[in-house]
């Protein structure tokens, strides 16, 4: 990939990520004074809770598209580091190999139990 | 007399130490140190997050043991730090964002005595940066420790 379009890249889901993960952290983190004004869920991590929500199809989908972007974001964001600490031509592929493969791997780890758990 | 041309451009010998200091470090630069750690910590937490997830494709037991083993008091004091490096995070991000699309930058003027500092000129915003992830981190606190 281009290092210009992974910058792109790098921006444009770090405003997604800004407002998703916002929401993410107010409603299943913040879970003590949002429901006092009647927003964000009140027991978020009660099995029952999450059972719902993970055989809503539009949660599904969310969950999915949330973690590609966080982990496209994080792992370019890595990079970045470790080209800056270990800089130099020799790394830069096993750097590269690295953050793909670890992302990828948590990818189809994070999207195979959402769908198999939305399945269930 | 010339003076000599350097062969190749200087190297950053310093790595991680030069986050910390290397010289007359502005705000900016302290609030683009943060910006790292605050990523990488965020980053490990969701490598971590996805896995602690991931248990709820066992059934309520498996859930319900991971849950249990995450109230621990250290790992609830972990989520708040993520918590408040995430607020700090974003809207330094925002303000990277500007900053890399040409705004919050100041105008180009000719270099002439006094200079003007393109990023102390806006340095009103990163001080805005502080005090709202400060804020953030202190509601975040509330809602976690003491209501």
């Amino acid at each position: 990939m281009k290092e210009g379009l992974g910058w792109f890249f790098q921006l444009f889901t770090g405003l997604f990520l800004v407002a998703l993960l916002g929401v993410h952290m107010l409603g299943m983190h913040m879970d003590t004074l949002l429901p006092r004004f009647g927003m964000g869920y009140k027991d978020p991590l009660v099995f029952q809770e999450v059972l719902k929500r993970g055989h809503a199809p539009l949660f599904v989908a969310f969950y999915v598209v949330f973690l590609g972007l966080a982990l496209y974001h994080g792992f370019y964001g890595l990079r970045a580091v470790l080209m800056e600490v270990w800089a130099s031509s020799r790394t830069l592929s096993s750097i590269n190999m690295l953050v793909w493969s670890l992302g990828l791997f948590l990818f189809f780890l994070g999207t195979a139990v959402s769908v198999g758990f939305f399945l269930v | 007399m010339a003076i000599p041309l350097k062969a190749r451009p200087v190297q950053n010998d310093l790595g991680i130490v030069g986050w910390g200091w290397a010289g007359r470090y502005g705000l900016e630069r302290y609030l683009y140190t943060l910006h790292r750690l605050t990523g990488l910590g965020v980053l490990f937490y969701l490598v971590l997050h996805i896995f602690a997830t991931s248990t709820r494709i066992f059934g309520e037991p498996a859930w319900k043991a991971t849950m249990g083993f995450l109230h621990h008091p250290a790992f609830r004091f972990g989520e708040y730090l993520v918590f408040a490096g995430f607020v700090f995070h974003a809207l330094n991000g925002v303000r990277l964002i500007f900053q890399e699309l040409g705004y919050l930058l100041g105008k180009p003027t000719p270099p002439v005595f006094p200079y003007s500092y393109g990023l102390r000129d806006f340095r009103p915003v990163a001080f805005l940066v502080v005090v709202l992830a400060v804020v953030g981190a202190f509601v975040a606190f509330c809602d976690m420790f003491l209501v």
